[in-house]
């Protein structure tokens, strides 16, 4: 009952210096409305236009064409070169193609034939896919030619036909990856939610130090409290101002962005687990310093440090190198991949794994933490 | 029974040793001072029997109950005022209150109304949903021995409460503490504010380097040093024989006049006032004014430590 006692009290405080409702609420909504808005790289809003000069009137110019015809590149077509500059400098086209005269000539006389690429350095992804498409043109080509070449050059025509009509050894199909792959919208949601629930909860575990520096902390220790009865009040408060946070970021994210969180009791293991992560590194963070201040301002660099490792505003855990290596080291990059298997597969066993070692991440500075507790004056 | 009795306290920060077999008990009504300078032990010494800190070594039994730091129903028969406010500077006196209230387990009307009592009793009842960072450090300090008489303990532990306090709220403090144990409550006062101790403690433990140095009533101490009472009269009239005729007083071990006055030395001048003025008056002298200097606490811990209170 004392435990009650003593998180409504912290929860009135955090309510009242409006701590919750700032750090927990407040701040994370709008850094996910700024960042979805400014950091939009969702695909399916993405697209670019290509230029095609085709001065040969070649098949690999008209195949081009047919082959965009469904896709988010549009292609338009310009007379020349210079045309086409003036269409990319003028913002109608972010990037070109130019398939020279003689192009289809040279390609059958086997001699060297070049396609320039022309690009746009402030639409840097549209150039590389520009390039792209020159690529797969240039490696139609030299098909044709390994094939003409192969059978000795006597119908070079029909063995062209013949490749075009023979389907490719090697099919690359498009699989959704959906239980590892996050949409922008629900992966920056994801990511803010979480790096300010380690702010939240930490801030809340450590408030042991504040009753320390206010004098209150005696009086509590004076007070016929049950052996862990301070403890278990603190971690409840910290559960709550947690669960509360999360759950608007969860429920704001989801009506006014339209966020994926994926299976409601997986994200609820998966908050859970997050906050006994927190809880713990919180705890350990107190332990090792000498004043509320100190312990904050720890926290605040331990929060920021793994939220960024761990992926919070951008995917680490998907570069390579000891990059991605480190991020295994974060609860946060834990945390993201068991959201990615909750939203991917959405059946809440999946994110069990994932959720285990967030826990572990807690359990175990959480465990020094109790055995520096003498350094607290937690003596319950 | 008493209310609060310990035995043989020890406790040690490295090498230093805080307290060192420290021992004295308190009865119900009965308000106990320990007095020392700052550093001398008390807070150390209060900390360990109210269960904030571990204790090297004795024993604390608070109503018979043996305490530590684990103990839950025996910490439930004591009220603590630290030295330092401990308040919530966010939380109104009221929230304050009824916080630490329930942690004592008072709840429901019991406890809206004893919240009420208290909050008449520290004179808070117009500001009680005022937060408390808007008040006063005298308000302050008024709240920080509310709180630890909300519950009606057996034993209140104040330590150091008028450290400062402007002097319309020390007053305002030390009448409260004086009528407390008239209300049956055990008061353990800790102060290094002589005067503090010698108006408000039926006994006194003089303590200094973590050991309680000497332990009586004022009058025990003072018959430790050795000194004797001064009653100055000043007097018209035959003051030589009137001198003379208070020698014979009972209790008086001197009297001698000068300049208009009788300076007499007795063992205790309040026991032998009244004699004294009887044999002046019937000697011929007319009393105009009288002076008694007895020896004080500072001059006890003087003796004992060979430093002043408030070195």
């Amino acid at each position: 009952m004392a435990a009650f006692t003593l998180a409504l009290k912290d929860l009135r405080q955090r309510i009242r210096d409006r701590s919750l409702f700032i750090l927990g609420i407040v701040v994370p909504l709008v850094l996910i409305v700024i960042l979805n808005g400014v950091l939009d790289f969702d695909d399916s809003n993405f697209s670019t236009t290509v230029v095609l000069v085709d001065l040969d009137g070649s098949d690999a110019g008209r195949g081009l064409e047919e082959a965009l015809a469904d896709s988010e590149i549009a292609l338009v077509t310009a007379a020349s070169r210079e045309d086409a500059i003036a269409m990319i400098e003028g913002d109608e086209a972010n990037a070109g193609i130019i398939i020279p005269a003689g192009f289809t000539a040279a390609v059958q006389s086997f001699t060297e034939a070049d396609i320039e690429v022309l690009g746009n350095p402030g639409a840097q992804i549209s150039t590389l896919i520009a390039s792209a498409l020159a690529d797969g043109i240039a490696g139609e080509v030299s098909t044709n030619q390994l094939a003409v070449a192969a059978t000795g050059g006597s119908d070079p025509l029909g063995v062209i036909g013949a490749v075009a009509t023979t389907p490719a050894p090697i099919q690359i199909e498009e699989v959704a990856v959906g239980n590892r792959e996050l949409d922008f919208t629900t992966y920056i949601s994801i990511g803010i939610a979480i790096f300010f629930l380690y702010f939240t909860v930490q801030f809340g575990i450590l408030s042991i130090l504040e009753e320390q520096r206010d004098g209150t902390m005696a009086r509590l220790l004076a007070a016929p409290l049950s052996p862990g009865s301070l403890l278990i009040g603190k971690s409840l408060s910290s559960v709550v101002t947690g669960l509360l946070s999360m759950g608007v970021l969860v429920v704001a994210s989801s009506l006014i962005m339209g966020a994926d969180w994926g299976n409601p009791v997986g994200v609820l293991i998966l908050v859970m687990a997050g906050i006994i992560s927190a809880m713990g590194i919180g705890a350990l963070l107190g332990t090792l310093s000498n004043t509320a201040e100190q312990a904050n301002n720890f926290a605040s660099i331990v929060a920021v440090v793994l939220g960024i490792l761990g992926g919070s505003f951008f995917p680490v855990a998907q570069s390579t190198g000891i990059l991605a290596s480190l991020s295994k080291l974060s609860p946060h990059a834990w945390l993201l991949q068991g959201f990615g298997d909750n939203t991917g597969s959405g059946r809440f066993g999946d994110v069990l794994a994932a959720a285990a070692v967030v826990i572990i991440t807690g359990l175990i500075p959480g465990a020094f933490a109790l055995a520096r507790r003498q350094r607290l004056g937690v003596t319950t | 029974m008493a209310v609060l009795e310990c035995r043989n306290l020890e406790k040690s920060f490295g090498d230093r040793r805080a307290v060192n077999h420290v021992s004295f008990a308190i009865d119900a009504e009965e308000t106990y001072g320990l007095l020392g300078p700052n550093g001398a032990g008390k807070t150390t010494t209060i900390s360990m029997l109210c269960g904030i800190l571990d204790r090297d070594g004795g024993e604390v039994l608070v109503a018979g109950q043996p305490l530590t730091t684990r103990s839950v129903e025996p910490k439930g028969a004591i009220g603590f005022v630290p030295q330092d406010l401990a308040i919530y500077p966010d939380l109104t006196a009221k929230e304050n209150l009824e916080f630490f209230g329930r942690l004592y387990d008072v709840r429901g009307d019991a406890l809206s109304s004893r919240v009420g009592e208290v909050l008449e009793v520290i004179a808070l009842t117009d500001r009680a949903d005022d937060q408390t960072k808007e008040f006063s450090g005298g308000m302050k300090r008024r709240l920080n021995i509310g709180i630890g008489l909300l519950h009606k303990p057996k034993l209140l532990v104040l330590d150091e409460p008028t450290v400062g306090v402007d002097p319309q709220s020390r007053n305002a403090i030390l009448d409260a503490v004086e009528h407390l144990s008239g209300e049956g409550m055990a008061v353990l006062y800790t102060t290094h504010y002589m005067e503090e101790a010698e108006r408000l403690c039926d006994r006194v433990g003089v303590i200094d380097e973590g050991e309680i140095k000497a332990e009586g009533t004022r009058r025990e101490l003072v018959k430790i040093v050795g000194s004797n009472d001064k009653i100055t009269l000043v007097a018209t009239g035959n003051t030589l024989a009137a001198a003379e005729a208070v020698r014979t007083v009972p209790g008086v071990i001197d009297a001698s006049a000068a300049d208009g006055s009788i300076e007499v030395i007795a063992g205790d001048a309040s026991a032998s006032l009244a004699d004294i003025m009887g044999a002046t008056a019937a000697a011929g002298a007319q009393v105009k004014a009288v002076t008694v200097d007895e020896p004080d606490l500072e001059s006890v811990f003087l003796h004992l430590t060979g430093k002043a209170l408030r070195d």
